[in-house]
């Protein structure tokens, strides 16, 4: 069992630090808010996932699975809505990037109006 | 039952080069985004270490707080890009 707590929280740790870490190296801000997304809430989930089975507390039980629960609602909203304003406000692409799929969907959304 | 020292320090030092990186992507961020990115990280990152504290110091007032600080964190990030959005419509 401790085995398994320690598993949990280090992975927990590790992956919101390889977010901190994607969200500083990485080129451009897309890019970096793709990093800060997914790795953040996978990281944020296994640590309360451990630290709810080492506390073994009914309270602290309910309320880790409401964090939990909260994290993965609310996290890919705040990341939707950033993306959206920053694509509206212009920001640059990295150099490299292939595709702007946004673009063309809403230059369409123009020809029919 | 307690968890090892190891594991302990570990995780705040991980958790700790986390907070550092972010706040160097705060302070540089070449654009207002990135910025608001970088702080929507810090907060997660708040929120991982007030839930080691509960589980350090055994003190469970600190969920509590985990809760409140999860939704304030959305709350403001969401408020400000829908602010932006509208400010680069306009």
């Amino acid at each position: 069992m401790q085995v398994l707590i320690s598993i949990l929280i280090l992975i927990g740790c590790l992956f919101i630090f390889l977010a901190a870490l994607g969200v500083y190296r990485f080129p451009d801000l897309f890019s970096r808010l793709h990093a800060a997304s997914k790795a953040a809430s996978f990281g944020l989930s296994c640590l309360v996932l451990g630290v709810i089975f080492y506390l073994k507390d009914f309270r602290v039980t309910v309320e880790g699975v409401i964090v939990i629960f909260f994290t993965y609602l609310t996290l890919p909203i705040a990341s939707h809505l950033i993306a959206r304003a920053s694509y509206f406000l212009r920001t640059p692409c990295w150099k490299a990037t292939v595709i702007d799929e946004l673009e063309t969907s809403l230059n369409k959304d123009k020809k029919i109006t | 039952m307690k968890i090892t020292m190891w594991v302990q320090y570990t995780a705040f030092g991980l958790l700790a080069v986390a907070a550092l990186l972010a706040l160097l992507r705060l302070l540089k961020g070449p654009t207002l985004t990135d910025r608001l990115v970088a702080f929507d990280l810090l907060a997660i990152i708040g929120v991982g270490l007030m839930v080691m504290l509960a589980a350090t110091t055994q003190m469970l007032y600190f969920f509590d707080s985990v809760l409140i600080w999860s939704f304030l964190a959305f709350i403001g990030t969401a408020a400000f890009a829908k602010h932006l959005e509208k400010k680069a419509q306009a």
